[in-house]
């Protein structure tokens, strides 16, 4: 189950993935049909390095939510514990 | 002002991370127009080596970055649940900058200086790249500059893959009598002559709860819980995120 937050990020995440690969076939395509090699390089940089960056980016946005889950369940045990204390010695 | 400062403070990893990242991408966009405003294979080349991988160098450390903040949180949140489970004073919950008991005091500054280390085998290959006219030697330098870029590449993975490991050690040390998988449950009269329910068909629910959890989870030690079938859960219950139940 998934908050609206995470759906966002997972969404954004998938965009910027999928947005990647688009500029990394789309580099390709300009590298193919370029016929100088100085004409060619400029490709290389928006759709290769770009597409590479976004494609990080992407990943990194998706990697983080699964470690933003784990730690909205440690921040709940860490409660659940703080309140048992509270429970067990109210003065505490 | 002070509650600006006090969470710049504290998240200066994610904030440091966030601006690198914005920059590779800036610097990316300024390699694009040099290089296609430019003739020359060699100058292009050069550009390439020094805004493209520089770009990427950017944008790999700034992720680096905002993933060791996120396991930094954990390691504070795991000393919070560490001091409850010992009796200890409870760190101040809405202290962001509260330190952790990692090693980051001493993986960080070791991390950076291999990455200054892979940074300048990027600017020797910019070096080696810069004015001149030969191709050949341009592609040298470029790959150059491609090494230092696979070697930060490499220092970035294997400090957040050793973070993660100690990360995860720890949790193990500390949750690990609670994370064991769930034993499963016998309902009922009949339950001998039925497939026993396992942890995915059954949820333990009290009375007056809001939620509900599964076999195994630390809540069913403090009150008066029995166990459901799953498909006879009451509508509106949550689950519990601290058994994860689902």
């Amino acid at each position: 189950m998934t908050n609206p937050g995470d759906r966002r990020t997972i969404t954004a995440g998938l965009l910027l993935v999928s947005a990647g690969v688009l500029a990394l076939l789309l580099g390709g395509l300009g590298i193919a049909r370029a016929a100088l090699l100085s004409a060619q390089i400029p490709y290389v940089v928006s759709g290769g390095i770009g597409g590479l960056v976004l494609i990080g980016v992407g990943l990194h946005l998706l990697s983080g939510t699964a470690l933003g889950r784990e730690r909205d369940r440690l921040a709940a045990v860490a409660a659940a514990i703080a309140l048992q204390r509270l429970r067990r010695s109210p003065r505490a | 002002m002070r509650d600006a400062l006090s969470w710049l403070r504290a998240q200066w990893d994610r904030v440091t991370g966030t601006a690198l990242i914005a920059v590779g991408a800036v610097v990316l966009v300024v390699t694009f127009q040099s290089v296609a405003n430019s003739r020359f294979v060699a100058d292009q080349i050069a550009t390439i080596t020094s805004g493209g991988l520089g770009a990427l160098f950017l944008v790999a450390v700034g992720m680096m970055l905002r993933l060791e903040g996120d396991l930094h949180d954990e390691w504070r949140k795991l000393d919070r649940i560490e001091a409850a489970l010992r009796d200890e004073a409870l760190l101040d919950i809405e202290t962001l900058d509260a330190p952790a008991h990692d090693d980051r005091g001493r993986a960080l500054p070791a991390a950076t200086v291999h990455l200054m280390a892979s940074l300048a085998i990027i600017a020797a290959g910019y070096q080696k790249a810069a004015n001149s006219a030969d191709v050949d030697r341009a592609v040298t330098g470029l790959a150059v500059g491609v090494a230092g870029l696979g070697l930060a590449a490499l220092v970035g993975a294997a400090t957040l893959l050793v973070g993660r490991g100690r990360l995860a050690g720890r949790k193990q040390c500390l949750l690990g009598g609670w994370l064991r998988p769930a034993e499963p449950v016998a309902v009922g009269v009949g339950a001998a002559a039925a497939p026993l329910p396992t942890a995915a068909t059954v949820a333990w629910v009290g009375a007056e709860m809001t939620r509900f959890h599964r076999g195994g989870c630390p809540t069913l030690a403090h009150g008066s819980f029995r166990s459901i079938p799953r498909a006879e859960l009451p509508v509106g219950l949550r689950p519990c995120q601290i058994c994860g139940a689902r």
